[in-house]
């Protein structure tokens, strides 16, 4: 089930609330989960058993972890076996037959021959549900947090719908205390409502009118350089308001629901660098991985190679995480590769001032750049990709034919990107001069949907 | 709680802390969470209840995608296919507020929904049979009568009685009801006409007893078809006009359930039919009608549909099927037991089927008394000038990736294949809905009446799945069991029809194909290659041959090669089926089929060794006794794996 249905908006989300409101405070971590696991197996009901799966891996390999340090031991056993237990699910339903693909060349080159892998169709939001348990077992090995005792809370952890299959990446220490006891209030649900609004709004009237522009362009076999740029300004706006607009969506229905999500975007493209990009963008995910993987690695701490190394890979694994491609190991590698400049030049940059709208362009320039990569189906079609931007490609170009909505909804996406309020602070701050349009945004958003439809979550399918 | 209290810091990972005032007034705060719950709830309440009464009136392709899944097969038990099946159109609030909108875009970006066009008073009308044809008419009116005149004398030498009704457009006769800035159009319809009847043909008018009538309701207004009353009149001046009898017939009314509507006993009567059960007997919610087929020994169905409005009923002849579930596309004529009635229906075709109608005639398959061929005035006058609003139709489906297959000879421009979920190379992930499809927007047009061939070679891993090749207006599925796939699917196609060309799906969720070569074949314009005599009825003998001379010698493709279309027949054709090329230059090269080919097939023939060379001509000669024939020789796109 996606947000943007009409089953969850009309029957799902409506009925859940309803039943939510009613529940007993004890029970209600219940009712959460009871209705997660429909929402999850409301298509492929027999990927709940994988999430169940991985919830039981990593509610005992707590436990087992807590009451080994409690007699002194480390507890790091079961830690292996629950990272073992996640990646391995990873591996397997994600990257085995991208491994076994890439690998049998080499592996024919010596002489060896390697066993037919079947592709498995990938179990949606099956990143962002093992990062997330495999947060909760290292935290409970470092001793940061304590081991959920109670089955129910753990599932309810797991499995909350909000934020289940596009994130954000919640992290256990994040919510603990709220799955035990959280309040709720009407301001709280009202800044849930208008967190949802604001999302929805984001996905249907931007995103999925831009969606339609992009595919053109990258359905194309050759473009004109004008329209290459366009189709790939479409593109980042698209993935921008799309996975944007998811995580605003969960982290309105979690308030709703009395939980604060970490928000996982803060006007990425206001960057003046990659760095600062990186933290502006998937916060959750670029979290994780410094925390969970740089640092452990020895972040900045051993050293300038050391630092650029660890970097190098961290951006790499980034890249990956979003799918077993070459087009995504390039695309981490080329972020990674700017960090590594960035961090090398430090020094000039700060001594040279540059104005700080430069900054912001050459930084929105170097990701419409990688966004090639991460769009394109093949490296070969990035490559093609790029030279119809830069004027390079020998045959005739195509023209895409952009409607008048595509450029109202560039406009407007420019606007809001650039001049306009961060959700957080619409949220937040609540003013009644936002409110009113955003209402009017939200059901118009609806007519919309009703009459277009609504595109797939671009992050469904990491 | 108040608002100060949520002070989780960004930096801790939670939400960051509250800036500024909150300025919005409690009862605000109240009504905007109320309004969200009730308001969406009650949406849900509403739709859950909503019966299928009027789905037109929430649009085309919405109903269409119904019809797909009620008509689903299998069910694979899931609840996401329970929904659609159960609830997906019942929705009163999206029937009033979609044309509401519509028209609101409409005027805001001057085009809404590229599929509709709102017009006055709720009327609905679709971009591409609105406008006109700018310059040349009588041109290419001569161009559009040539091969279609040259089918009647065919099926008149046949002693069959030959109608043609050409179909006035909407925006013509409801004129009226266009939205501000089309201006109302005079349209072709008479060119067209008189152009048929100087050929010979019979062409009722039908344009001045429909604008004589105009106001009595003759379309539906959100629609783009005949409502009953359209249709009576339709069926009244075109028996008329044709000199044919229409027998006095009840209606059957309108179905209230899923139950097929019992045909008349003389329907059963024709050709020694007899009704089969087959899954493809269905009830169609968008068009309020009931199909089912009546099946004889050698494989002809014959395809009945019931419909409560219109005619009182009719019979589409659509081809001949296969035992392993292939047929032959096309319609070829639609019929009454006795006598014809004009075909007057929405939806599935009709398609000016010149080539394999030929083909049926001339195999015996199909010998009617009496044949009426439908010819919209839109078809011919309409569409070559809007490419750029039927590609935005096509544009509609949702998609994540794309994928060229590489350019379509003749048909200028590329097919893309699309999948929602490639699973590895070339491995793609199936589902009940129609999401994996190749189309290319606005570029595959076929420039005249043809062959459109596309031939899948693969495997099912895991299924089974079902291909569907189609149109903007029709559609053929085949079944594919888990297993290999090599499947070569030929269409006919008319003048400057869009293609929505191949969609695979499966019944079940999680299927899978590995798609190893998917190449598309672009017919000559027939118009161009001409058989060069009369072909003999009924079943080839040993030694026989056939030879097709183009009008227009064809260069050699450097890329790909000819393809040899072979059919349509029961049987297959045995190895040492042998091609001869004849070149330009008097040299005639000779090419032997390898492998046994069982039609209707595909026989690729690689070209490039003839690089340079200009072909006139071909000959196909049988090895052995085999009911077949040539149907055409084609031009391949270059090949590329996906």
């Amino acid at each position: 089930m996606v947000f943007s249905s009409h089953v969850f908006l009309y029957v799902f989300l409506p009925a859940f609330l309803a039943v939510y409101a009613i529940t007993p405070r004890g029970l209600r971590s219940t009712t959460i989960s009871l209705a997660s696991l429909l929402f999850y197996g409301w298509s492929r009901p027999d990927l709940v058993l994988l999430m169940l799966f991985s919830t039981v891996l990593d509610y005992v390999s707590g436990l087992r972890i807590a009451h080994a340090q409690s007699r002194g031991r480390t507890g790091r056993a079961w830690l292996i076996l629950s990272m073992v237990g996640n990646l391995g699910m990873l591996a397997t339903f994600k990257y085995a037959h991208f491994l076994a693909q890439s690998l049998r060349p080499l592996v024919h080159h010596w002489g060896w021959t390697l066993p037919e892998w079947e592709p498995i169709a990938l179990p949606v939001g099956i990143s962002f549900y093992t990062f997330q348990t495999m947060s909760y077992t290292i935290d409970v090995f470092r001793r940061d947090v304590e081991a959920q005792r109670n089955p129910i809370d753990f599932l309810c952890f797991v499995t909350m719908f909000p934020q289940l299959v596009a994130g954000p990446i919640v992290r256990y220490h994040t919510i603990a205390h709220e799955i035990r006891s959280r309040q709720h209030s009407l301001s709280l649900f009202f800044r849930g409502v208008l967190a949802f609004q604001s999302g929805f709004a984001k996905k249907i009237l931007i995103a999925d009118p831009l969606s339609t522009l992009a595919d053109s362009a990258f359905a194309a076999t050759s473009l004109a350089p004008g329209d290459a740029w366009l189709g790939i300004l479409a593109y980042a706006f698209q993935i921008y308001f799309d996975f944007s607009g998811y995580s605003d969506m969960a982290i309105g229905l979690g308030l709703m629901l009395g939980f604060h999500f970490p928000i996982n975007f803060d006007r990425p493209y206001w960057a003046r660098s990659i760095t600062d990009f990186w933290r502006r963008w998937h916060i959750s995910l670029s979290t994780w991985l410094r925390d969970y993987l740089y640092v452990p690695l020895g972040g900045n701490r051993k050293g300038s190679l050391r630092t650029y190394v660890n970097l190098a890979l961290v951006m790499l694994l980034g890249g990956l995480w979003h799918g077993a491609n070459w087009t995504f190991v390039v695309w981490g590698a080329y972020q990674g590769f700017w960090l590594i400049v960035e961090r090398l030049l430090a020094g000039p940059i700060a001594r040279w001032r540059f104005p700080r709208a430069l900054g912001i362009a050459w930084t929105f320039f170097l990701v419409l750049i990688g966004w090639v990569f991460f769009r394109a189906k093949d490296l070969p079609h990035a490559i093609d990709y790029l030279s119809a931007m830069f004027g390079l490609s020998d045959s005739v170009g195509q023209t895409l034919g952009p409607r008048p909505i595509h450029f109202t909804a560039l406009g407007v996406a420019s606007l809001i990107v650039w001049f306009g309020k961060p959700t957080r602070d619409l949220v937040d701050q609540a003013r009644i001069q936002w409110v009113l349009p955003l209402q009017a945004a939200f059901w118009w958003a609806l007519l919309h949907m009703d009459y277009e439809g609504h595109v797939p979550f671009l992050y469904f399918q990491f | 709680m108040s608002p100060s209290s949520i002070s989780n810091s960004e930096e801790r990972g939670g939400t960051p802390e509250i800036r500024g005032a909150f300025t919005t007034p409690r009862f605000l705060q109240a009504g905007v969470a109320l309004s969200f719950i009730l308001l969406l709830g009650a949406r849900g309440v509403s739709d859950l209840g909503w019966p299928i009464a009027r789905p037109e009136l929430v649009g085309n392709e919405r109903a269409k995608e119904a019809a797909l899944v009620a008509n689903a097969r299998v069910s694979d038990g899931s609840l996401f296919r329970w929904w659609e099946r159960q609830w997906r159109l019942r929705s009163p609030a999206a029937s009033v507020s979609k044309p509401l909108y519509s028209e609101a875009l409409l005027s805001l970006f001057k085009e809404a929904d590229p599929s509709i066009l709102v017009g006055k008073d709720g009327f609905f009308f679709q971009p591409h049979r609105v406008r006109p044809r700018k310059s040349n008419l009588d041109e290419l009116v001569a161009e559009d009568a040539r091969p279609l005149a040259a089918l009647h004398r065919r099926l008149v030498a046949l002693g069959i009685d030959v109608g043609v009704a050409l179909l006035p457009r909407k925006s013509v006769i409801c004129a009226d009801k266009l939205p501000h800035g089309f201006d109302p159009v005079a349209g072709s319809y008479q060119s067209y006409r008189r152009a048929f009847e100087d050929l010979g043909m019979r062409v009722p008018d039908l344009l001045t007893p429909f604008m004589e009538r105009r106001e009595s309701g003759l379309y539906f207004p959100a629609d783009t078809h005949w409502s009953p009353e359209g249709e009576r009149i339709a069926a009244e001046f075109v028996t008329r006009g044709l000199g044919w009898q229409v027998p006095e017939a009840q209606r059957v009314g309108a179905p209230r359930n899923l139950d097929p509507i019992p045909a008349p006993a003389d329907l059963r009567k024709l050709a020694g039919l007899r009704l089969l059960p087959h899954p493809t007997q269905h009830f169609d919610p968008y068009h309020q009608q009931t199909q089912f087929r009546f099946y004889a020994a050698d494989g002809t169905y014959i395809h009945y549909l019931a419909y409560p409005g219109g005619p009182p009923a009719s019979l589409m002849v659509t081809g001949t099927s296969y035992s392993d579930g292939r047929m032959f596309p096309q319609t070829v004529g639609w019929y009454c037991a006795e006598p014809v009635i004009p075909e007057t229906r929405p939806g599935i075709g009709p398609i000016l089927p010149i080539g394999l109608a030929m083909q049926h005639v001339r195999e015996g398959q199909v010998m009617p008394k009496r044949l009426l061929i439908e010819l919209p005035e839109f078809w011919m006058c309409c569409q070559a000038s809007t490419r750029k609003e039927i590609s935005t139709v096509l544009m509609q489906c949702p998609t994540v990736d794309l994928q060229p297959i590489g350019p379509t000879a003749n048909a200028g421009g590329e097919a893309v294949f699309r999948s929602p979920r490639v699973l590895g190379p070339g491995i793609h992930e199936l589902t009940p809905e129609w999401k994996v499809e190749t189309t290319r927007p606005g570029k595959i047009q076929n420039p005249g009446t043809g062959i459109l061939s596309i031939r899948l070679r693969g495997e099912v891993l895991h299924g089974p799945a079902i291909a569907r090749v189609s149109s903007i207006s029709a559609f053929l599925d085949y079944e594919l069991p888990v297993g290999a796939v090599d499947l070569a699917m030929p269409w006919v196609a008319t003048r400057a029809e869009c293609f929505g060309l191949l969609a695979l799906s499966s019944p079940v969720t999680g299927a899978k194909i590995r798609i190893d070569s998917l190449e598309l074949v672009m017919d000559l314009d027939l118009a161009r290659a001409q058989l060069a005599g009369p072909l003999p009825l009924g079943s080839r003998e040993s030694g026989w041959s056939q030879r097709v001379v183009f009008s227009a010698p064809v260069p050699a493709p450097r890329l790909g090669g000819l393809a040899v279309f072979l059919g349509p027949s029961a049987h297959s054709h045995p190895p040492g089926l042998e091609l001869i090329l004849e070149l330009e230059n008097g040299d005639r090269k000779r090419l032997v089929s390898p492998e046994a080919l069982e039609a209707p097939a595909i026989w690729l023939v690689d070209t490039s060794a003839l690089a340079d060379q200009v072909i006139v001509g071909l000959e196909v000669r049988g090895p052995g006794s085999a009911s077949a024939g040539l149907v055409s020789g084609a031009m391949i796109a270059p090949m590329k794996r996906l």
